[in-house]
């Protein structure tokens, strides 16, 4: 065991390199001038050069790339050329603010997913199983700025129960939640597809095991048997997506937030790279990498706990 | 969009099959129904929780960006200007008229031949650390502009100035390098910072600024909000409203959705279609002055067929640009411009370039383009390279290109984010591309100069090297006298657009604010910098 | 419900012989929501083909004192910013969005099976060698490795495809490689190998065959989130170029419009839902008829 997790954990590392490596060249080869849109259109020649040389953009890019990566293995990944500030505290800062609303929508989906997998896996076929798929289904098919704009036309202008965007502070407040709710609704509805379908396929194939048949035999209600023997085991699978879908979620979020003026790292990211913020964009992108091949490492390493089949 | 589901089958796509191992899952599914429980409390809540604007005493700004610095030195973007121009003071500020009214100046006098220009400041400014505002300070914040080494954006609007001195604690005298008389207009878009603070803060001014501005810096959370509070020291009058947070809220709707839900009271920028929505609310007030920012269709004259005069004028004949703009902008947004200077800035020449203006001429237009390729000028299968930012322009775009296509002519649209397009604006590549020039100041110097003196910004960007034009855009900026230069500037105008076609005139953008009514003493500025509070004006929040 | 006792996850993959009297078919035309999906897709598809014959206007004509006309008879579903036919804009659009989503996926399947089948079936340093480059192509933002591919190519429709493919190739890499790997154990391919069949027969014969079910059922799933990932390139500005008509495109402008015009942002809106619930459904419902797990429980 602790040798699998070793050599996961070394096969992590190429692929990190390899992706910060693919990251910062990807980033230098999209065209644009950070100097040249920090200044804007109204600006001289010589002040954007001048600002180039400022900001070490007129080093040849292996040189860039090597200064980058010494610095970021040190723990420095450099300063934002937009704010000025170190860019691990400008992360820090927004990382939070994305989990939470990543949390926040997770628990959403898995609130309507399951009920929704579930009756359909008891009633498959049927009218009930059509309508649940449906819903679920129409979670992800539905464009993610056009249902986060209907929800706020709706919720905010209309009725006016809940603020249209921004952070209100921490999910624990009154205020935070008020806030939390619309933006963790649209982008936990797009997650409940796969968890639903997910629900249905484990439980109808679960239903169908042994044991279960035997505890029907046995006698006990159909009822107990459902929730008690079926669904412990049907989560299992259940467990394993969604530990996936938080790499969905930190990537995924940016149009949540933009829409919503969510102050997390999706945001930042857009900025940065609307702007052209090299390091910032990088910093970003280099945090979520970590994050997903840690998510998924975690999985491949959890993953033969929870069935020793696999192992 | 693009990244949902990317990661969901990194799994060999098919999930194992379960056996019995027991985690807490029952605690889970418990935790699961509880938030959702709690999500949906929050969706059911009663309305009229959303506190009223009125109760607060604190006035809440949609910005369409976050700031990004808080040093006038650093930065020129609309969100930051908008941010700091209410906490550092300037010499002059532009009135409702576009003139000069002192403020921090007590007075100034310029020289007879405008080079010589000498401000007598107020004596009773604080800073907001309690430091007091002397010339000192003055000669320092124009100096660090005019650093070349420092690179700011701003050195481009006070270039004529050679010198600035202090001869007394509360006199400066500005010595310019040519006689330049709208030099109050320049002056008066310059913040002066405290020296002493820049120079404590040692390279972090951006983060803890000092100016002597009506209010003072209390926090900055990235991507969330800048907030201000009332100056208690402020020299002049109060500011009616005790703090004032800035919120960036990129998507326009979204925006106007918390306008009308109470979340914000101002909004900073507006568009077509939530105007719309917004025009109808009873609690709404939407107001507009007509801006001074130029918004023109420009050629990147590389080689040939751009650089000939007939091809610009094929272009310009195939499209009609007033049903364009029209259809384009909402009369809030922008008007339709005929002339590069904007008619609250002299000269206005607009009676008679709009007469001159070339008329939408499709069959003519046909004929020159024929003529063209007839004459090899243009290459047969010629495609017109179009660059646009996603905005109004891309849709203004939009009619260019399917007019040309209409005519036979082949005209792709690329759409691109502006670091892109000024990229692609230095490259060896025809375009025609769109970008605002002008409405900085409220002097036809710095539109005319940066649009088409060699080397300036966007000259270089339609690539137009004309020594006759240098020339006489010089003699107009040197030149005394309001008349002598509204002449000059007139000629210029009428050679840059109805000789040489090197653009199409297209739009003036208006600033267009929309807020609630309970915002008292709000009025959307000329040039595109913001102040809540003017010797003049002064907002506040009805009760 | 005749159903020996859990077996081995593997043993779901069938020899050919078996399949060919698969009553998948059957059962697939048994579920109505997948029948639904595929008639709805059917008859879209066909009236993109025919866009022509059922609109008598351009997609891209203006007529600039008519914007915002609503849904009426001269305009069934109404004109946009620029006056132009909504109408004509989807079923004219709908070409791109079918046409280029069919194109990338195809792509990205062949790419898939490629590298998979290469990698799930020599095992050792070379899989380990591709498995990690597909992990960093996972680890990395799609939206990331358009704008660079984009930057390198211009926009443009082979862009667009190009993008759209290569950004989900990884994914079918995965799911064959694990295929395979499940396959290579099996009797008949250890059979093969016994009897002294070459490698490239034992996976053009033995191996491919039995991969397409999956593939096909994991394609059409995908199909959706294709077109969902093509409007996200345009809402970023590198999928296909204005004034051209695509409902991605068409979202993005409405998206100011919603309560200005409903119908501008309704449409396109609905064109794409409706289409990823229905490649969803089609999805699905291949899986059940396949997919021997499922297959059990339908009655």
């Amino acid at each position: 065991m602790a040798a699998h997790a070793l050599k996961r954990l070394a096969e992590a590392v190429p692929t990190l390199i390899g992706a910060s490596m693919l990251v910062f060249a990807l980033i230098h080869l999209v065209p644009g001038d950070p100097a040249a849109v920090y200044l804007g259109p109204d600006a001289l020649a010589s002040d954007v050069a001048t600002l180039r040389h400022h900001l070490g953009l007129d080093r040849p890019l292996a040189a860039q790339y090597w200064l980058y990566l010494t610095h970021a293995l040190a723990g420095d990944l450099g300063r934002s050329y937009t704010y000025k500030a170190p860019i691990l505290s400008l992360i820090l800062g927004a990382l939070p603010n994305t989990l939470e609303l990543s949390a926040a929508a997770l628990l959403f989906s898995l609130a309507l997913a399951l009920p929704l997998g579930i009756a359909a896996a008891l009633r498959p076929q049927t009218a009930l199983d059509y309508a649940s798929t449906t819903v679920a289904v129409a979670g992800v098919a539905v464009p993610v700025f056009w249902l986060a704009i209907m929800l706020i036309f709706v919720f905010a202008v209309r009725l006016h129960w809940l603020p249209a965007s921004g952070r209100g502070g921490p999910p624990w407040t009154a205020e935070g939640l008020a806030h939390l709710a619309l933006p963790a609704l649209s982008l936990g509805l797009g997650l409940t597809a796969s968890t639903a379908r997910l629900a249905r396929a484990s439980m109808l194939e679960v239903l169908d095991e042994e044991y279960v048949r035997t505890a029907r035999a046995k006698g006990l209600r159909p009822r107990a048997v459902t929730l008690h023997h079926a669904l412990r085991n049907a989560l299992i699978p259940i467990v394993t997506n969604v530990s996936l879908q938080v790499g969905i979620l930190l990537g995924g979020a940016f149009l949540t937030e933009t829409v919503f003026a969510w102050p997390g790292i999706g945001r930042l990211a857009v900025d940065a790279m609307v702007r052209r913020d090299y390091p910032l964009l990088q910093g970003v992108l280099l945090i979520t990498i970590v994050f997903f091949i840690l998510v998924n490492l975690l999985v491949d390493l959890v993953y033969p706990l929870l069935d020793p089949r696999i192992r | 969009m693009a990244g949902i589901d990317k990661h969901a089958t990194t799994r060999e796509g098919t999930p194992s099959q379960p056996a019995g191992v027991h985690i807490t899952r029952r605690a889970l599914l418990r935790q699961a129904g509880i938030t959702g429980a709690a999500v949906a409390a929050g969706i059911w809540l009663p309305g009229g929780r959303l506190e009223a604007a009125a109760s607060r005493d604190e006035l809440r700004i949609a910005t369409y960006q976050d700031i990004s610095q808080l040093d006038p030195l650093l930065t020129n973007d609309t969100p930051s200007s908008a941010v700091y121009d209410q906490l550092y003071d300037r010499l002059l500020l532009p009135d409702e008229q576009m003139r000069p009214v002192p403020v921090l100046a007590e007075r100034y006098t310029s020289s007879p031949d405008a080079k010589v220009w000498t401000f007598a400041l107020r004596k009773d400014v604080q800073f907001h650390d309690g430091g007091h505002l002397t010339a000192d300070d003055v000669v320092f914040s124009l100096a660090r502009i005019l650093d070349p080494a420092n690179a700011s954006q701003k050195r481009i609007q006070i270039d004529m100035i050679d010198h600035v001195e202090a001869t007394d604690p509360y006199t400066v005298r500005i010595t310019l390098k040519y006689p330049y008389s709208p030099f109050p207009a320049a002056i008066a878009l310059q913040n002066v910072v405290s020296k002493s603070a820049v120079q404590k803060a040692g390279g972090q001014f951006t983060k803890h600024p000092v100016g002597s501005g009506p209010w003072q810096f209390v926090e900055w959370v990235p991507n969330d909000h800048v907030t201000l509070a009332r100056n208690p020291r402020y020299w002049g009058k109060k500011t009616g409203v005790a703090r004032v947070v800035f919120r960036p809220v990129p998507e326009a709707s979204t925006a106007a959705a918390d306008l009308l839900s109470g979340g914000v009271d101002i909004v900073q920028s507006v568009t077509a279609g939530t105007l719309a929505e917004l025009r109808s609310s009873p609690d709404i007030q939407i107001g507009t002055t007509p801006g001074t920012s130029y918004g023109y269709v420009g050629f990147r004259v590389v080689r040939p067929p751009f650089t000939d005069v007939r091809f610009r004028e094929a272009v310009y004949r195939a499209w009609n640009v007033d049903a364009t703009v029209k259809a384009v902008f909402p009369p809030e947004v922008a008007r339709r411009a005929y002339a590069c200077i904007a008619p609250p800035i002299w000269p206005d020449d607009t009676g008679y370039l709009q007469s001159h203006a070339l008329a939408p001429d499709p069959t003519r237009a046909k004929a020159l383009f024929d003529q063209l390729t007839a004459s090899g000028v243009m290459p047969r299968g010629y495609t017109i390279k179009v660059l646009t930012i996603p905005d109004y322009r891309q849709k203004m775009f939009e009619v260019l290109v399917t007019s040309l296509q209409q005519l036979g002519v082949q005209a792709s649209l690329q759409v691109t984010d502006l670091a892109t397009m000024l990229r692609l604006l230095t490259t060896d590549e025809n375009y025609l591309f769109s970008l605002v020039g002008g409405g900085g100041a409220p002097d036809p110097d710095q539109t005319m100069y940066w649009l088409f003196h060699t080397g300036g910004p966007h000259a270089t960007f339609m690539n137009i090297k004309d020594p006759q034009l240098d020339a006489r855009l010089l003699r107009a900026r040197q030149a005394t006298g309001q008349s002598a230069r509204s002449h000059l500037y007139t000629d210029i105008q009428r050679y840059v657009l109805l000789e040489k076609i090197y653009q199409i005139p297209a739009y003036f953008l208006n600033n267009t604010n929309a807020w609630t009514k309970k915002v008292q003493g709000f009025r959307p500025s000329l040039i595109q910098r913001w102040n809540l509070d003017t010797p003049w004006a002064n907002v506040s929040l009805a009760g | 419900m005749n159903d020996p006792a859990a077996r081995p996850r593997a043993a779901r993959a069938t020899p050919p012989s078996e399949r060919r009297v698969s009553p998948g078919w059957d059962r697939f035309r048994r579920n109505r929501l997948a029948v639904g999906g595929a008639v709805f897709l059917a008859v879209l598809a066909l009236a993109c083909t025919a866009a022509p014959l059922l609109t008598r206007y351009s997609p891209v004509a203006m007529t600039l004192d008519q914007p915002y006309r609503p849904p009426g008879v001269a305009h069934p579903l109404g004109t946009d910013t620029l006056g132009r036919d909504v109408w004509s804009r989807i079923v004219f659009g709908g070409r791109f969005d079918l046409g280029l989503s069919v194109l990338a996926v195809l792509l990205a399947t062949s790419g898939g099976v490629c590298i998979g089948l290469v990698s799930g079936y020599a095992g050792g340093a070379l899989d380990d060698a591709l498995m990690r480059i597909v992990d960093v192509l996972l680890a990395i933002p799609d939206l990331l490795l358009a704008l660079a591919l984009v930057a390198f190519i211009g926009p443009s429709l082979t862009s667009v495809v190009l993008i759209l493919a290569f950004s989900r190739m990884p994914r079918y890499a995965r799911l064959v490689r694990g295929s395979v790997l499940g396959l290579k154990k099996l009797e008949f391919v250890t059979a093969a190998t016994v009897l002294g069949a070459s490698r490239a027969r034992i996976l053009v014969r033995h191996l491919v065959p039995n991969l397409t079910g999956p593939i096909s059922v994991y394609s059409t799933l995908d199909l959706g989130g294709v077109i969902a990932a093509l409007a996200g390139l345009s809402f970023v500005g590198v999928g296909i170029q204005p004034p051209a008509a695509e409902w991605g495109l068409m979202l993005t402008d409405a998206r100011q419009n919603l309560v200005l015009a409903p119908w501008t942002a309704v449409f396109p809106g609905l064109a794409i839902t409706l289409c990823i619930i229905a490649f969803n459904f089609v999805g699905d419902g291949a899986r059940d008829a396949l997919d021997p797990r499922t297959r059990r429980r339908t009655r």
